[in-house]
This record gives structure tokens, C-alpha cells and sequence, in this order.
């Protein structure tokens, strides 16, 4: 009955952490030297780049501006909410970790963000269209799923995993009762000798195509 | 079926009415008000799923449908699945399976099949949308496993939603720990505690001030912990 | 009627998400039932020996034997479920006290567990150099602006600082000395 509930939003904005990002310092360091490499020298106006979470850290500190990334235009954004709105039937590509970047920067950087309020709510909008196109294609799959045939995998390219993560937890458990129900039906009719139905004549041919098929979703990127 | 699962167990109480289809030595407390130490062939007694089954795969006795199984109730719920409150069929799903197996019913299948589909259709939807609603009401008329779904969806959005507005970085006090304030004038030191890795506990003090018992049954139950060892 | 006292138990731990008083009386007479059946049973099956797979007999000794085995699984989940949720509490409170409101809920053996437990997961903690109960979500800053909601008085922190918490002062401090203090509800974290 426990469901695994994956990761929360601040788990996964953490792996998104470790993007590179540029910086403009306004403060002269040596290079720092970590694990994952080497940052910087820190010289006043020389752009650098380093992880994102050390870039809005510093941030905070009023230590640097951030470069936002080329994607975090109005025209690149407007672009990408016209096509969101075009592809019906699936999503466009974003850049990797769009929604984790957009949010940290467009909370701790505004001022470093040209047209930020523009760039802002068009981020919302192209969120809200793909969570809106998620929910129907979602709903969609369910209500066209029949009790006799076997419940088909859904693909969906271009997602992120922040997107995904908000959904699985409760569309996977529902689904997998849907399958529970109906996994159960067909075992009985494949055990059950005396129940010579019209299924038996069909079940080769069923159970080898269900065995194709999962209760699982698969999400890709 | 799990062995320790909490739900199941209590799913496989669901009654179901029985006929003994032989005298029974010695099982007259079975029977409800009845005197006799044996139950006499013919006699009907309603019986749970758990011993219901048994009794039946020896053909000992033979068990009818329960009722929120029967044509009646089944019709009702498939005019529209959404409507019917399950506030008092918390297992309807759950033991419906496990009957549609036991009695080789295709048609239940079916019927569980469509009204779950349509269901989670509805509290899918509403466990990503409903916000500051009272819920408590939409969640009492849930299946015990209907209910779980919603409020897994319900706490992946509403999680979401704070992290967006950068909520998620505050530390939120747990309802569920009741606990010592930690004081140094009256400071006891466990034995077994003395380490000092644990914040707090070195000078946690017995004199408790503050209990804040656990809402009973509160709908967002604590956040699962991620590296939890139980399945 | 069978069963009963050990489904109560069961029933019980499904009411609440926190852990019930410990139900002495319903496991007693869930194992008394278990002592009392499995003689009778014994009974039937010896005092009958061609007879015993006869109806008659069979449906006692069936209805028996499920009975003797649902008391046992409703035992047993319901102590397996108080153990998780000791378990879940040692996480969640980051802390080794039970505290009294707590410990009288517990049975003798679950306290036992509960500080072996205790000491396994600090022992642990301690040879990793980490306490893995703070911070199940990254933290973002080694340091938090706190208020105090509850008057603590001097308190020795977990990495050695005193400071005095009154109520109502806030303070800015080690995130780590101070998130279990929040999330016990002493302090309110201020962002």
C-alpha cells in the first residue's frame, strides 16, 4: 500500500543545482577548488562560470550579478509558447531543468533579468499550458482504457522531471489498481477450464501481447 | 494480499451470508443469541471473507454475494460512479476483487473496473486542483485506497505549488512530535543519550509543557521520509 | 464471538497516524483465545480419529485453525505497525527522549526497542560523522533567521555555543543546531 512518493520539489531543484551558470564578480578571489572542479579566479567584471547554487549564493550576498542563460529571453520564450501551442499531441523541448533554473533565478536575480516581469509571466504561461496539456492527454488515457483490452503504456517525450514528479505518485497508484482488477479477471479466465468462453479462443493471442505491455508509464525525456 | 497490512486485514472482515451445508461440531458461538453448542445443517450466519472462504473452498458451506455487491447496489453505482458515497464501504474496491475471484464473477470485474476508472478520473483531478477547500468532506466519501491516491497527488501539488512560490526552504514545525522543551536549569541526561549528536537531547528536560496530540486521521500525514526502510 | 479483541487491535491502529495506547488487554485475550482453540482443537482431531475429516468435524476444526491464525495476523500487524511508527519517531523528532506523554503509551518491550534502536541509529551517526535524521531536504543556508516561540532559556547547542533563547527575540544561528528545535515547535523559522 506505501507508495513510493519520489522526490520532492527541493530534492530535485537540488540536482538542478549544479548547472553552470555564468557570473559577473564584483570581488577579487582565487580559485576555488572543489569536488566536482575548479571555479574561477574571482576578478571584478570577468565574467566565470560556476555551479548554480554557489552563483546565487553568492547572489545573496550581493557578491556578483548572474548571466541568466540565452533561453531566459522573451523572444526564445515566445517562441516556445507558440509551439507549446501548436503540438497538440505532445510537448516541445525544453532546455534541461527549464522550470528548477527559471524559478531560482527569476527569485533571487530579477534585477539581472531584462523584460523579467514580460519573461515571468510568460514562463507561467508556458507551465500552466503544458500542465493543462498533461492533465488531458492523462485523462484522456484513462477514459479510453476498456475492460477487456490491456491497459497500453503512455510515452511521453519532453517532459521534465519536475513536471513528472507532481503527477506519478497518484496517477501510477490509480493505474496500477486499474491493472490489479484487470489482471485478476484474466487470470481467472486462463485458469478456469470449465469457463470455455469466448476469451479462451483469443487468450494466446492476449496474453501475448499483454505480456508486451506494463502497468507502468513511461515518462521520457 | 500483504500479511501485516494494516487495510488488508480489515478489507477481508467484509460479512458475507453463509449456509452450513453440514451440522457443525461445537460452533455454536458463531451464531449470534444461539444456545446450541452445534450449528445444525441449513443454518445461515453471516460469516467475514477470511473464515467465509475457507469454510467455502472445503465445501462446508456456500456463501451468497454481499449486498453492496448485488444487482441493486451495482446498478446504482454504475448510473454514476462519482455520486455514491463509499463513506461506508471503505473496502469496496479492495474486497470487490477479492469476491470477483472467489466467485468467479466476470460482471463484478467489470462493474469495479469502470466505476474505479471513473472515479480516479474525478479524485486524480481534484487531488491536483482543490485548493484551500475544506476536504475533509470529498475524502470521507473515499474508498480507504481512493483516499490514499488522492492524497498522494494532493501533497506532490500542494509541495509544488510552495516550492514555486519558494516556500519550500522554510523549516515547518512537525505536529506530530511531541516533545521535552529543551532547558538547561532542569537539565536530565539520558544514559542512553548521552552523546551529544543529537541536538537538544543533552539538555532535554522530563518537564514537558506542551502536548499537541496528533490531529486523529489528519488527511496530509507527515512527509514520508524519503530514505524510509520499510516497503 | 472469535476474533474479536485481536480485530479491535487492528481497528485501533488504523483510527489515528500516532501511536495508541499500548492495548494490553486485547493482545492477552487474542493469545488466550490462541491457548484456549488450538486445545480444543487438539481435542477434536485426537478424540476422533476416523471421524475427523468427516463435515461434522471438519468445519469445526477448519473454523479453528483460520480463527487461531487471523488472532496471530492481527497481532502481529498491529505490533508491527507500533514498531514503525516508534521507528518514524526517532526519525522525525531527531531525538533519543521519549517523552512522557509518549513513554506511557508504550509498552515495556517497545521502550526497550525503542532505545536499542535509538542507540544503533546514533551509533551509526556517530561512526558516519553525520546525523542523517537533520535535514531530509537540502538545506539552502548553513545559517537561519529564528524567533523564539517558546521560552527556553539558556540553551547549550549541538555544536557547543550557548545562547539564550527568550521568548519572543530572534536570532540568527547554525541551521543545523537549530532545525530540530523548529520542527518540535520552540522556535519559528523566519525566511
Amino acid at each position: 500500500m506505501e507508495e513510493n512518493i519520489g522526490l520532492t520539489p527541493n530534492q530535485i531543484e537540488f540536482l538542478a543545482e549544479d548547472t553552470i551558470i555564468t557570473i559577473v564578480p564584483n570581488f577579487k578571489m582565487e580559485s576555488l577548488i572543489f569536488l566536482s572542479g575548479e571555479y574561477g579566479p574571482f576578478i571584478p567584471s570577468f565574467p566565470v562560470k560556476v555551479p548554480l547554487w554557489l552563483a546565487v549564493s553568492l547572489k545573496k550576498k550581493k557578491k556578483c550579478n548572474i548571466v541568466p542563460p540565452e533561453w531566459m529571453s522573451f523572444d526564445y520564450l515566445e517562441q516556445q509558447y507558440i509551439q507549446e501551442n501548436r503540438v497538440t499531441d505532445g510537448f516541445v523541448d525544453l532546455p534541461d531543468n527549464f522550470i528548477e533554473i527559471s524559478t531560482m533565478l527569476l527569485s533571487s536575480c530579477p534585477e539581472d533579468i531584462n523584460d523579467v516581469n514580460k519573461i515571468r509571466s510568460l514562463i507561467e504561461d508556458i507551465l500552466n499550458r503544458r500542465q493543462s496539456k498533461l492533465n488531458n492527454s492523462l485523462m484522456n488515457h484513462l477514459q479510453s482504457l476498456k475492460d477487456n483490452e490491456p491497459i497500453s503504456t503512455m510515452e511521453f517525450k519532453n517532459f521534465s522531471m519536475m513536471e513528472i514528479n507532481r503527477v506519478r505518485s497518484s496517477f501510477v497508484s490509480g493505474i496500477n489498481h486499474l491493472y490489479k482488477i484487470q489482471s485478476l479477471d484474466n487470470n481467472d479466465n486462463n485458469s478456469n477450464n470449465n469457463n470455455n468462453n469466448i476469451n479462451r479462443t483469443q487468450s494466446n493471442s492476449q496474453t501475448a501481447s499483454r505480456s508486451i505491455y506494463s502497468n507502468t508509464i513511461n515518462f521520457s525525456k | 494480499m500483504s500479511y501485516l497490512n494494516i487495510d488488508d486485514i480489515l478489507a477481508e472482515e467484509q460479512k458475507l451470508s453463509c449456509k452450513f451445508l453440514y451440522n457443525a461440531y461445537n460452533l455454536g458461538q458463531l451464531e449470534e443469541g444461539s444456545a446450541d453448542t452445534d450449528i445444525e445443517k441449513g443454518t445461515k450466519i453471516d460469516l467475514p471473507y477470511w473464515l467465509a472462504y475457507v469454510l467455502a473452498k472445503k465445501g462446508l458451506v456456500s456463501a451468497e454475494m454481499p449486498t453492496p455487491y448485488q444487482q441493486d447496489f451495482k446498478d446504482k453505482l454504475i448510473a454514476d460512479p462519482n455520486v455514491i458515497s463509499m463513506r461506508s464501504h471503505q473496502y469496496y474496491d479492495k474486497i470487490g476483487t477479492m469476491l470477483s475471484s472467489f466467485f468467479s464473477d466476470r460482471s463484478l470485474n467489470l462493474l469495479l473496473f469502470r466505476v474505479f476508472r471513473d472515479r480516479f478520473l474525478k479524485i486524480y483531478n481534484q487531488s491536483l486542483n482543490l485548493r484551500e477547500t475544506d476536504i475533509t468532506k470529498i475524502v470521507g466519501n473515499m474508498t480507504r485506497l481512493e483516499r490514499n491516491i488522492f492524497e498522494n497527488g494532493y501533497r506532490s501539488s500542494i509541495d509544488y505549488d510552495k516550492w514555486r512560490n519558494r516556500k519550500g526552504e522554510k523549516i515547518e514545525r512537525n505536529p506530530n512530535i511531541i516533545f521535552p522543551v529543551a532547558s538547561r536549569s532542569s537539565s536530565v541526561n539520558n544514559s542512553i543519550n548521552s552523546n551529544n549528536i543529537n541536538s537538544s537531547s543533552t539538555q532535554s528536560s522530563s518537564s514537558s509543557t506542551q502536548s499537541s496530540q496528533p490531529k486523529k486521521d489528519t488527511v496530509l500525514k507527515k512527509r514520508k521520509r524519503i530514505f524510509d526502510d520499510e516497503s | 464471538m472469535f476474533t474479536k479483541s485481536a480485530i479491535e487491535l487492528v481497528k485501533e491502529i488504523r483510527q489515528t497516524d500516532s501511536i495508541p495506547h499500548y492495548n494490553d488487554t486485547n493482545i492477552k485475550l487474542a493469545i488466550n483465545e490462541i491457548n484456549v482453540l488450538y486445545e480444543e482443537l487438539l481435542q477434536v482431531l485426537m478424540a476422533n480419529g476416523n471421524e475427523k475429516s468427516q463435515p461434522y468435524y471438519l468445519s469445526n476444526s477448519m473454523t479453528y485453525f483460520s480463527v487461531i491464525y487471523r488472532d496471530k495476523r492481527c497481532v502481529l500487524a498491529y505490533l508491527n505497525e507500533r514498531l514503525k511508527r516508534i521507528k518514524e519517531y526517532r526519525w522525525s523528532s531527531g531525538n533519543g527522549l521519549l517523552p512522557d506523554q509518549l513513554k506511557e503509551k508504550l509498552s515495556q518491550d517497545e521502550i526497550q526497542f525503542f532505545s536499542d534502536y535509538d542507540k544503533n541509529l546514533t551509533d551509526y551517526n556517530i561512526k558516519v560523522g553525520l546525523d542523517l535524521t537533520v535535514d531530509p531536504q537540502p538545506p539552502k543556508d548553513l545559517y537561519v533567521e529564528v524567533r523564539v516561540i517558546k521560552e527556553l532559556g539558556q540553551v547549550v547547542l549541538n555544536s557547543g555555543a550557548t545562547v539564550t533563547l527568550n521568548l519572543n527575540t530572534t536570532h540568527f544561528l547554525k541551521r543545523s543546531d537549530v532545525s530540530n528545535l523548529i520542527s518540535q515547535g520552540s522556535l519559528e523559522h523566519i525566511v
